[in-house]
């Protein structure tokens, strides 16, 4: 997509929604993964979740802001917004990146963004399906 | 229902980075947590405009199919 110059050379191998993602030398391992959630009642509260990210084709241009924002919807602000910058001690080629998100309030049922941004430009959206329990 | 109160807070995130020679470095940095704050006029024309982007690109898509199947 031409929208996302200057990133053509960027991947976004993996964006995951998941429970836990566990580091362990070098090595993640995500837990409970999900796309869909559902509760009994509305505003519902989420206690915790995590957003793991794996870039690929990393160059130097490319590496240093990251952020994830999660959207009722994009056209909107995100209600809640995750952001940092990328400190290697040198040039890697993969990045990967958890992101925690606590007691995440989500006012009423539907379709939810989740935006990842690379230095501040939308890079890729995940759907997030939020329903009511019947 | 009375309208949330923006808040800024630090929040850690762990990154683990990849070399070419197989090598790799984990680390946690601290970032920043902001909840129902505003954004930019700038920003805000960017979420508007990359979810029109990809409105168009899924109708399109969706188009060609249909062309195809035809």
């Amino acid at each position: 997509m031409a929208e996302r110059y200057p990133f053509q050379s960027l991947k976004l191998s993996i964006a995951a929604i998941c429970e836990y993602a566990i580091e362990s030398r070098g090595r993640w391992t995500l837990v409970g993964t999900f796309r869909r959630l559902e509760f009994e009642r509305f505003p519902a509260t989420l206690d915790r979740m995590e957003v793991y990210l794996l870039f690929t084709d990393v160059t130097r241009a490319h590496l240093n802001k990251v952020a994830v924002g999660l959207h009722t919807d994009l056209a909107t602000p995100p209600f809640i917004y995750l952001s940092t910058v990328a400190s290697p001690s040198a040039n890697p080629h993969e990045w990967e990146a958890a992101f925690v998100l606590h007691d995440v309030v989500f006012r009423q049922p539907g379709k939810y963004d989740l935006a990842v941004e690379v230095e501040d430009d939308v890079f890729e959206v995940v759907i997030l399906h939020v329903r009511e329990q019947k | 229902m009375t309208e949330p109160k923006p808040t800024i807070r630090p929040c850690k995130v762990r990154m683990t980075f990849h070399y070419e020679d197989g090598s790799y470095e984990s680390v946690t940095v601290i970032g920043e947590e902001r909840r129902n704050c505003p954004v930019s006029p700038e920003k805000a024309k960017k979420y508007r405009e990359f979810k029109e982007a990809r409105e168009r690109a899924i109708r399109e898509a969706e188009e060609q199919a249909r062309r195809e199947s035809a």
